[in-house]
């Protein structure tokens, strides 16, 4: 065990395991309460659910025997959520006085969106603690509006501009008014490109968005950094194309085996050439069995290796300081063996098996993380800091907009 | 009274360092030992206590906000609450521990669930469905059937003449409100095929027009003037809406796996509506036909001639095929009462009109 000659003889060198105690049963009573409740009192007590839902997770996740506290009250967020419902009215109801002033709204509505976003995260931060000590969140704003609004916009601006241009060359051709596109090769190169688009940047602005979000965090004065590196991202990417490429290939070869064996692909043939536009019995439950299930699974499956690789990258570039490295050993193939599982039940148990599913699911992100403590944890002191603005910090959490960092 | 002792640990105001305690606990008042410090008393008055949830860790906050946490949860329990409870509302956390309470919850849940579903959905979507203003209502038929335009139909194959003379004809049937607010569109599918938009489009293919004639068309385009003076398209769309949501909102994270799973059912309750949609739009064409002095008969012919038409192409065997496949599971998920039964019906008015 090597110490540093300035760290204080408590300071011991050691790896510890996040451990999660919480436990289904022990959720299910305090869900089905909240719920209870929050439909008994016309949902003004989802605020004080909400409280208590994350205390019980907060305190019952450990790391060197001592919890996590969460400390918001449930009038913060019942404040927050009234705000919230009120702004969500007035856009709506907008509408009924002049249909342009709903579309004014509902821009500003977009254009407010990566501010709550950053507020919530300021707000989740500041009502956060380990050891008595709360963390903090400090970035600025502007970052959000780069990576949540301008980037996907210039995304989105580039895929509206190829179908225009696309679609401009189909209209080309046709006669009647009721011009309609010819389909086939155009639509084609349209999704090939905007896929292209979408998947050039996507590793990107992810990569940004995850490191926007490690780096701002503080725990007392300490500060967490990540230093991620993009190709990094672009790696996993390509990893998932390519597994796409080859799974697909599988499946298809699978699929058509199984209907040349059953004699379901003469159905599915004249399916297709007939183009029936509703969806009724038989093709309903045909599709619902050998398409729809078999793509449910594949993308389950993709999301899960997606989660649990960029997950085991960037909590292996995050530290604290000179104190603490992290490190995440989530495997792909046992996290979808518990989202799958989790769906079967919540589908079986029409939703009643939620607290166990959530606790599951928690338990295993939580526990395949590791903390490498090397350095002094009893330095930390929480950080006053002055009053938020008067919009507060509040806002941000009611809106239940969550930064997605695909983790 | 004894005193108590409550182990648990301590820490300066805001700070991480942390050190084993103990908080002695008299009957109102309290001492709080920490190795290496003096030791320091005061009133339970003076303590914040936190709530208690399940067995998570208890903050107990001094006056200098200096923590004691400590995961002895019934001993804090029963000093705190012997003196008049400053654990705040703990009457929730008796909630969440007794079991009647917790199966009253769950009974009272699942009924609230089953009468929202069962009555508070219809009522909120004809609500409204009823309320939606007009212009809404002519975005989503544009959009929608831009859409359609996009994935399935081609344009239309018959000539103009032919277009114009069904429009004529079905004008005549209507009265000048009507004929003002139904359009109607031709186009080109593999299929027969009729359908309604909300906003008053009503959208044949070729292959309906051709196996038609004058008294079927019409007889098919009640059906789907039923569906827009009954407001189902929106009625439709506004229960997804709806549902879709409540679902996010229930399971919490309306992104990502939930989402696809939240299709599910949607589609399951749709089809089961769209039934019930189909059987009111027949009864809606039925009367206007019967009010026209029209035959009902109409309805039944062409009827036959489109299941016909499935049964030729092969396509859609489980859809139609007769009184034994009625009592499946595969039933519910079909969009329109058996074919048969409507038949029947058309058939029934339409003898009666003979009369």
């Amino acid at each position: 065990m090597e110490i540093g000659a300035d760290l204080t003889a408590e300071v011991s060198d050691r790896w510890e395991r996040i451990q999660f105690c919480g436990t289904g049963g022990e959720y299910f009573k305090i869900w089905i309460v909240n719920i209870f409740l929050s439909i008994l009192t016309l949902g003004i007590y989802s605020a004080w659910a909400k409280v208590r839902t994350r205390r019980y997770f907060y305190g019952n996740t450990t790391l060197d025997g001592a919890s996590f506290e969460y400390h918001a009250t449930p009038t913060m967020i019942l404040k927050g959520r009234l705000i919230a419902m009120a702004v969500l009215l007035i856009t709506l109801s907008s509408g009924y006085i002049h249909s342009l002033l709903e579309v004014v709204f509902f821009i500003l509505l977009a254009l407010l969106a990566p501010f709550v976003i950053w507020r919530a995260l300021i707000f989740n931060a500041r009502m956060s603690s380990y050891r008595n000590v709360r963390f903090g969140y400090y970035s600025k704003a502007s970052s959000f509006y780069v990576y949540l609004l301008l980037l996907p916009l210039l995304v989105a601006a580039a895929v509206i501009g190829m179908q225009y241009f696309s679609g401009a060359m189909d209209f080309g051709h046709t006669v009647e008014t009721e011009a309609l596109p010819r389909g086939g090769a155009s639509l084609g190169v349209t999704i090939a490109v905007t896929l292209l688009t979408i998947y050039i940047l996507a590793p990107y602005i992810q990569k940004s968005i995850n490191s926007l979000y490690f780096n701002g965090h503080k725990y007392g004065q300490g500060q967490f950094r990540a230093r991620l590196d993009a190709w990094s991202y672009y790696l996993i990417y390509i990893k998932i194309i390519v597994l796409g490429i080859v799974v697909s290939f599988i499946v298809m070869g699978g699929f058509t085996a199984i209907a040349t064996f059953t004699g379901i692909g003469a159905e599915f043939s004249s399916l297709i050439n007939t183009g029936e536009s509703e969806l009724p019995g038989g093709p309903g439950v045909f599709f619902s069995v050998f398409v729809f299930l078999p793509l449910f699974v594949i993308v389950i499956w993709f999301k899960a290796y997606a989660t649990s690789r960029f997950r085991n990258y960037s909590l292996s570039k995050l530290k604290l300081d000179s104190t603490a490295t992290f490190r995440s050993k989530m495997s792909p193939g046992e996290l979808f063996r518990i989202q799958f599982s989790n769906l079967l039940l919540l589908v079986f148990t029409i939703g009643l098996a939620y607290p166990w599913t959530f606790v599951r699911l928690t338990r295993y992100k939580l526990q395949t993380l590791s903390v490498h403590i090397y350095g002094d944890v009893d330095q930390y002191v929480t950080q006053m800091q002055a009053r938020q603005s008067a919009l507060g910090e509040e806002i941000g959490e009611a809106f239940d907009l969550d930064l997605d960092l695909g983790i | 009274m004894d005193t108590k002792n409550i182990n648990g640990y301590w820490y300066p105001a805001g700070s991480s360092r942390r050190k084993a305690a103990t908080l002695v606990a008299a009957d109102s008042s309290y001492t709080l030992i920490v190795p290496g410090l003096a030791a320091k008393s005061g009133a339970v008055s003076c303590l914040k206590v936190s709530q208690r949830v399940a067995d998570i860790p208890r903050r107990i906050t001094f006056k200098d906000q200096s923590v004691f946490e400590s995961e002895d949860n019934d001993a804090i329990d029963a000093w705190i609450n012997d003196k008049g409870g400053h654990s705040g509302a703990a009457w929730m956390h008796r909630m969440e521990s007794r079991w009647p309470w917790i199966g009253i919850a769950l009974i009272a849940v699942v009924i609230f669930i089953y009468g929202a579903a069962r009555w508070g959905l219809p009522w909120v979507t004809e609500f409204a469905a009823d309320h939606m203003p007009g212009t809404v209502i002519e975005n989503v038929s544009d959009g929608s059937l831009d859409i359609m335009d996009k994935v399935f139909f081609k344009p239309s194959t018959l000539s103009k003449d032919r277009k114009t003379a069904l429009k004529k004809q079905f004008n005549s049937v209507l009265d000048a409100a009507e004929a003002s607010k139904y359009t109607l569109h031709f186009r080109s599918l593999g299929a027969p095929n009729a359908m309604a938009l909300p906003a008053g489009d009503l959208v044949v293919t070729d292959k309906f027009a051709e196996m038609a004639s004058a008294e079927e068309f019409n007889a098919v385009m009640f059906h789907e003037i039923g569906h827009v003076v009954e407001r189902h398209g929106i009625q439709q769309l506004v229960r997804s809406s709806i549902v879709s949501f409540m679902i996010a909102l229930f399971i919490g994270d309306p992104t990502g796996l939930e989402e696809l799973m939240v299709g599910f059912p949607v589609f399951l309750m749709q089809s089961h509506y769209s039934r019930s949609d189909e059987s009111e739009a027949d009864e809606y064409a039925f009367q206007s036909m019967l009010e026209r002095g029209m035959d009902p008969i109409h309805f039944a012919t062409i009827m036959e001639k489109m299941a016909r038409f499935d049964v030729a192409d092969d396509d859609l065997g489980l859809k139609d095929g007769g009184p034994d496949q009625e009592k499946t599971v595969l039933d519910y998920l079909s969009s329109h009462p058996a074919t048969v039964d409507r038949i029947k019906r058309a058939k029934d008015l339409s003898s009666d009109f003979r009369q």
